[in-house]
């Protein structure tokens, strides 16, 4: 059995990866996507966890967390396509109404 | 063997993961994003989550990130020079992030104590499937029926967003 601590290692390092990415990135897609990849990372501490507990908790927590990133991607890519329509870019530089 | 499929599986999700974060094109982000997500579902079902690792593959792998790609693809948003994506000024200056927030992350997990499962943690993982639909319609019926709320308001609200 591989000890739960290398799960949690692997999560922190997709986290941190993710992390990386948004703020490496100034497309707005790509920096969507390593949002995702950080739920992800946390995902799998909540999975390894629970494993470790001997509960089902953290698989439910999980299962909820799933749901929320689909609707958080539904609205997301929405408000991707009305700023698409509007301006016709997605650097996030040129979208800074709400920055200062 | 196990720690053999471990390696294979975390390796995968993690050069996968690496592609995400560095790819200048969002669209082969979007499909090593697939590739990450079927990896993480090969953890989970190897921490004995299979049901969870299905719910990844078909609803995550399967239907969210395709309409990452869907979206991707529809507004071309990885054909021409303004789409693409080159660094900015200062994202160099997210490397060391990286290495800190992953610092960090490692030293708590390194400090907890040593986390090995037992027999009866390995028991009670058994036949997930069923004891986890007992588990969110009794003690987190009130999270999963808000979820489902949660669900339709965002249903709604994307519809609106995307109006002419």
């Amino acid at each position: 059995m591989v000890p739960v601590q290398h799960y949690l290692i692997v999560s922190a390092l997709l986290f941190a990866i993710g992390a990386t990415g948004l703020f490496f990135h100034r497309n707005l897609v790509s920096i969507f996507l390593c949002i995702e990849l950080m739920l992800n990372a946390v995902n799998l501490t909540f999975v390894a966890y629970s494993r470790l507990a001997g509960n089902l908790e953290g698989q439910a927590i999980t299962l909820i967390v799933i749901a929320v990133a689909a609707a958080e991607a539904a609205v997301g890519l929405a408000i991707l396509i009305a700023l698409h329509r509007r301006r016709e870019t997605m650097n996030v530089d040129d979208h800074k109404l709400l920055s200062y | 063997m196990e720690s053999a499929i471990f390696y294979f599986f975390s390796t995968v999700s993690v050069v996968a993961a690496f592609v995400v974060a560095s790819s200048r094109r969002p669209a082969y982000g979007a499909l090593a994003l697939i590739v990450c997500l079927l990896g993480v579902a090969g953890l989970y079902a190897q921490l004995g989550a299979t049901f969870v690792a299905v719910v990844q593959i078909i609803v995550y792998a399967g239907a969210v990130l395709v309409v990452f790609l869907l979206v991707i693809m529809l507004l071309g948003l990885d054909g021409d020079t303004p789409f693409r994506d080159r660094p900015r000024r200062l994202g160099w200056a997210a490397l060391p992030v990286g290495l800190v927030l992953f610092a960090v992350l490692g030293t708590v997990v390194a400090r907890t104590s040593p986390l090995v499962s037992n027999e009866a943690t390995d028991e009670a993982m058994r036949g997930t499937a069923a004891r986890l639909g007992e588990f969110l319609l009794t003690d987190y019926l009130a999270p999963f029926e808000a979820t489902g709320i949660l669900i339709l308001v965002s249903l709604v609200g994307a519809t609106w967003l995307v109006r002419r």
